[in-house]
């Protein structure tokens, strides 16, 4: 699995949301040895798929025109 | 001439005609404002005319709590009251107690009316009600593109997170063609692929507001496949927009708050859950770390090198117990025959032969120490530290010691 697919696939909201899930799996009694070292990569990456989602670059407010063409504000 | 009256009498018997009429008595009248006059007294007197004629009308300053706007020139109005007769100028007149705006309540019936309908269609239910995207970065914004709740919104967003993208359709929020103009703007946001769109106006007046009590704006809100935020007017006016839409915000600003996620609540949440997730997984190898650490023990304590070990601590220990046990008990001989042997150092004759003692004999060797066992002429052996004498009694003297 490509993890550029998966970043177009997840929302933040999704993946905030995986995020926490792997926390409560981690913290969970029953998780084993194994799975909290898969769970604790996995939680690595979706971090930085949470991070990597926000384009950090500042945008200029857009406005449509009669066109429906965008133009900066 | 038998029947002739006064002015006073036919004004009188006019006046008690319109009094027993009971419609006169409480009546709405519509048609449009005009010679306003507010009189220093504070009634009001004007007339309402249509085309095809004119009523003097007066509202008394104590009827006052009835007109609630600035009544002016040719505005179209509806006023209740009654309609009699003043005597002195033989003239009939409107005396209001309330009057409406015509227009506005003709507005406010049809509000009403279709949001029972809409209502009775289900468009304001829970169910449909879609949630807002929490972390929403592309925001469409149907609003008028000056005034200032394009500028609140734009503010607010930049200051929670100027990384967002905001798209604004710079729609018609008032007058003719405005309800088009919103409708217009959903549909082209929802072509841009927007997360969430907030659609709104600052506040006004129930006319100003109108576009967003119109059905077609409710239906394009209802049917948009984006998450609508309705921002319009104030917190106390609410529009048919509002109770379509997914959420309402009371104010441009607010619609903004909810749209845009805070960039600093963004990172301190990714900041914590990075800790979090580090402090779990490294909770969960010390838990197996500790449990490994007490099965070690265990096993160690149950391995027959450990048995052994243990064996032979015991039997170390027991034996220093037995060894401890028989030194005291030899000590405790030991000092007994100590003892002894200073109480037998003190009777010991040697020790009185030592200092300078002699002791006597007879021929049996048997200890002689009274006067009466010696005989004139007998021999005796004399015992003293380094051998013995025999002696001769040559003569005997009793003494009587002092002792």
């Amino acid at each position: 699995m490509n993890t550029e697919l998966q970043k177009e696939d997840m929302t933040l909201d999704e993946a905030f949301g995986k995020v926490e899930a792997v926390l409560d799996r981690l913290e969970a009694e029953d998780t084993t040895l194994e799975n909290s070292f898969q769970m604790y990569q996995e939680g690595m990456r979706l971090l930085k798929i949470c991070n990597d989602k926000i384009d950090r670059v500042e945008k200029q407010v857009l406005v449509m025109d009669e066109k429906g063409e965008l133009n900066e504000f | 001439m038998n029947n002739v009256y006064s002015v006073g009498q036919i004004n009188s018997y006019i006046k008690n005609m319109f009094a027993q009429d009971f419609m006169l008595r409480s009546i709405y009248v519509k048609g449009e404002a005009s010679n306003v006059k507010y009189h220093s007294s504070g009634h009001i007197y004007f007339t309402m005319k249509d085309k095809n004629g004119t009523i003097t009308c007066v509202m008394f300053a104590g009827s006052r709590a009835g007109l609630r706007f600035q009544l002016k020139e040719g505005q179209q109005i509806v006023v209740g009251g009654s309609i009699e007769v003043y005597e002195r100028d033989g003239k009939y007149q409107l005396y209001a107690r309330d009057i409406t705006l015509d227009g506005m309540g003709q507005l406010y019936e049809r509000y009403e009316q279709l949001k029972r309908e809409l209502e009775e269609m289900g468009m304001f239910a829970k169910e449909y009600k879609r949630s807002i995207p929490k972390y929403a970065q592309r925001i469409g914004i149907v609003t008028a593109p000056t005034g200032a709740a394009v500028q609140d919104i734009i503010n607010i967003s930049k200051r929670r997170n100027p990384y967002v993208q905001l798209i604004l359709y710079p729609a018609l929020v008032q007058g003719e063609g405005a309800a088009e103009s919103v409708v217009n703007g959903i549909h082209a946001l929802e072509q841009q692929a927007v997360d969430v769109m907030i659609i709104g106006r600052g506040g006004g007046s129930i006319e100003d507001l109108w576009a967003f009590n119109e059905e077609i704006v409710a239906r394009a809100i209802f049917e948009c496949s984006v998450p609508v935020i309705s921002a319009v007017g104030h917190e106390t006016d609410t529009t048919i927009a509002d109770y379509v839409a997914d959420l309402r915000a009371p104010t441009p600003s607010a619609a903004a708050e909810l749209a845009v996620f805070s960039m600093t609540d963004y990172t301190q949440k990714c900041f914590d859950d990075y800790n979090l997730l580090n402090h779990r997984f490294r909770m969960k190898l010390s838990l197996y770390k500790s449990r490994l650490e007490k099965l070690q023990l265990r096993v160690s304590y149950l391995s027959p090198k450990s048995r052994i070990q243990e064996k032979r601590m015991y039997a170390a220990d027991m034996d220093a117990k037995l060894r401890e046990a028989m030194e005291a008990a030899l000590l405790k001989q030991k000092h007994r025959l100590e003892l002894y042997i200073e109480k037998m150092k003190g009777l010991s004759p040697l020790d009185k032969l030592n200092q300078g003692l002699t002791y006597v004999t007879n021929a049996e060797g048997k200890s002689v120490s009274d006067i009466d066992m010696v005989e004139k002429g007998q021999m005796l052996t004399l015992q003293m530290k380094n051998g013995q004498i025999s002696a001769l009694v040559t003569d005997k003297e009793r003494i009587r010691r002092e002792c």
